[in-house]
């Protein structure tokens, strides 16, 4: 069940850590406490990595055979300047907002149909997980046939929030490798042990 | 453009035909340079108005060569009105060490998320507006050159007021760049050292007070050094008059002058640097020790320029002692105050200039209490306010959170950048804590990366609280 705003802003001054959600900036004065859209609204931020052909010419995230992946290329595009997506063309970015998940909280990124009707989609692995914290990265791609004008700051999409079971975690339990991060990275692929087992073969 | 005259036999012409044409292509060169890297997009005006200040002082002295070589052609192997070469020389030399410093402030990896609070946090201390610019230094130094003080010292400040003006900035308008280490880009933490960088900026505020202490304090310790001095004058003496065709009274004045000089430097210098270094404590506290040492490796020794590390540090701890013992007494920086000072001085200048500091210490310690400070405050809530900043930083969230931006005042949000600062450095030097929180979040193999995290949530604090004024302004009006 996706958590109501009120629900939200409860939880964002939760007095236990292991209860709180963080998001910052947060302009309270904007939200609609009786909205009834169970999500909250992220913007676009400044910082873009661009995903160019150079001397790489294929992505190798597998780390197995050491060839080298795509380098990105990183921009920072200032709140009032354009950044211009063109057709067929992925990139990087992130969100203005920083959120810090409670151990009990996940949520899943959805886009604005504003921009989905345009041909934008601006994420694929949608999923937050519980115990995350930093910007989040979006995987923004123009699917349509005319470049797409973006600005940081505009609202991008939206968090649906759900309670997960594991409050019997440990506060801040959970590791990932983006943790902390403000800047959209590729990530370093790190398999798992089937997995290795699999591509070993 | 004027045609620069045909080759002539007579020598001396051809030299000065050669030396104007060398200029004129100079100009030639950086003024296509300039406007090339004028023509990017930046991300933000500030480099604009310096690429605009500069092509001006160029094309004024385009025209004053294109002049002179005009002047020669219509004249009779004369160059009436160039005079001497050397300081349009020196004006080109200037505008491309200027260019040079402002010319890479556009790369991706420089932090502009934090412009606007180094612009706030400088101009709550400077007179007039400044906008900050900050570039990336190839070596580990960090410097804050104000490009308007670069200008007036050249009296080419008609140049710079008219940028100025072009880009609708308010008169006065400086533009600080802050250059510092490329290698520490990702490390937000290292700008606690702009705190001690600005005390040098705001060191001309009261530039008669210190000039007339120094002059005081410095009479009176060469009063007592008088032996010792003519000891080392008549050291430096020896084997340089014999042969020389000078008499040795001539001699011993002279050396007498270089050797009076030198002390007067050196104390000069010593002065300005603790000046600086109290500024920079009342600012943001032993953390910019912290920063410092990141930068520079090791305590420093003494030096004509610079006091050695650790007599810093006794000088600092003293300072924060007597002006905000909550601050000094507060068992985390006990790591950074932990060098012991240099039993003694081994040269004359330093001793002498040791000497001059320390008298010198309580009216310096009084002037900087104008300085605006975000830690000199009731111990009880500056605790209050850096325990709720770091519970954040604790569980991976921004210290922005907790602080209230009341959007009235740019110099309680300039003072926020230090407290954030302050808080993270305080944090960093909890060691129980810090090393709690690398190990929750697996980074306890990798110090850097839990400090990395640190500097992340603070660069995101920082352009939270300017997002945050915005609104309060934007929502109010």
């Amino acid at each position: 069940m996706a958590l109501s705003r009120r629900r939200l802003l409860e939880r964002m001054v939760a007095p236990a850590w292991n209860r709180r959600l963080i998001v910052e900036p947060f302009f309270r004065k904007d939200i609609d406490l009786d909205s009834p859209s169970p999500s909250l609204d992220f913007h676009l931020g400044n910082r873009f990595s661009v995903l160019r052909r150079r001397r790489a010419t294929q992505h190798n995230p597998l780390p197995l055979d050491g060839q080298k992946d795509v380098a990105p290329t990183e921009l920072f595009i200032p709140l009032g300047k354009d950044f211009f997506l063109h057709p067929g063309q992925i990139v990087l970015g992130t969100t203005l907002e920083w959120f810090r998940f409670p151990t009990d909280l996940m949520a899943y990124v959805v886009g604005r149909s504003i921009w989905g009707r345009r041909g934008l989609l601006i994420v694929t692995a949608s999923a937050v997980h519980p115990g995350s914290a930093g910007t989040i990265t979006l995987e923004l791609c123009n699917m349509g046939e005319v470049a797409v004008v973006l600005r940081p700051g505009v609202a991008l999409g939206q968090l649906f929030f759900h309670e997960v079971g594991v409050e019997e975690f440990e506060p801040d339990d959970r590791r990932s490798t983006f943790s902390g991060s403000t800047k959209p990275i590729l990530g370093e692929y790190i398999p798992s042990k089937v997995e290795k087992f699999l591509l070993g073969i | 453009m004027a045609q620069i005259a045909p080759l002539d036999r007579e020598s001396r012409w051809l030299s000065i035909q050669w030396q104007l044409h060398c200029l004129q292509y100079r100009v030639g060169s950086l003024k296509s340079e300039i406007k090339r890297v004028a023509d990017k997009d930046h991300p933000y005006p500030e480099p604009s108005v310096i690429f605009a200040a500069l092509e001006a002082v160029l094309a004024e002295r385009e025209a004053f060569l294109e002049d002179a070589i005009e002047n020669y052609s219509v004249s009779d192997r004369k160059v009436r009105g160039l005079g001497n070469l050397e300081p349009i020389i020196q004006d080109l030399n200037t505008i491309g060490e200027l260019f040079s410093l402002a010319h890479r402030v556009d790369s991706a990896r420089i932090p502009f998320e934090i412009l606007r609070s180094l612009s706030w946090a400088s101009t709550a201390v400077l007179p007039g507006q400044s906008r900050a610019v900050v570039r990336l230094d190839p070596t580990y130094n960090y410097s804050i050159t104000s490009f308007r003080e670069r200008f007036a010292d050249k009296d080419w400040l008609p140049f710079w007021d008219s940028a100025v003006s072009a880009a609708n900035l308010p008169s006065g308008q400086t533009i600080l760049l802050f250059g510092f280490p490329s290698p520490e880009v990702g490390s937000i933490l290292v700008h606690g050292i702009a705190a001690h960088e600005l005390g040098h900026l705001v060191a001309p505020r009261w530039e008669s007070e210190l000039e007339e202490l120094l002059n005081r304090h410095l009479s009176s310790v060469k009063q007592r050094y008088r032996e010792s001095i003519s000891d080392f004058i008549a050291e430096q003496l020896r084997g340089h008059v014999q042969g020389s065709g000078i008499s040795r009274e001539d001699a011993y004045e002279s050396m007498s002058r270089i050797v009076e000089f030198d002390i007067y430097s050196v104390a000069e210098l010593w002065i300005r640097e603790m000046f600086a270094d109290f500024v920079a404590a009342r600012l943001v506290g032993p953390a910019f020790i912290a920063a410092f040492d990141r930068v520079k490796l090791g305590f420093g020794r003494a030096g004509n320029t610079h006091p050695p590390g650790s007599w810093r540090r006794l000088q600092i701890r003293q300072f924060l002692k007597e002006k905000m013992p909550h601050v000094a007494d507060d068992p985390v920086w006990r790591l950074l105050f932990s060098a012991s000072a240099e039993a003694g001085f081994n040269e004359l200048y330093h001793s002498i200039a040791s000497e001059v500091c320390a008298l010198s210490f309580e009216e310096i310690a009084r002037l900087v209490e104008k300085v605006p400070s975000p830690i000199a405050v009731d111990p009880t809530q500056l605790r209050m306010q850096i325990e709720a900043m770091q519970e954040h930083i604790e569980h991976l969230s921004p210290p922005s959170v907790p602080l209230d931006v009341t959007g009235a005042d740019e110099i309680d949000t300039a003072n926020m950048f230090w407290l954030l600062l302050y808080a993270a450095w305080h944090f960093r030097f909890s060691e129980d804590r810090f090393t709690e929180f690398a190990r929750r979040h697996g980074w306890q193999e990798d110090l850097a990366k839990a400090e990395a995290a640190i500097g992340n949530m603070v660069q995101h604090a920082l352009e939270s609280l300017e997002l945050h004024f915005r609104w309060k302004l934007y929502t109010e009006t």
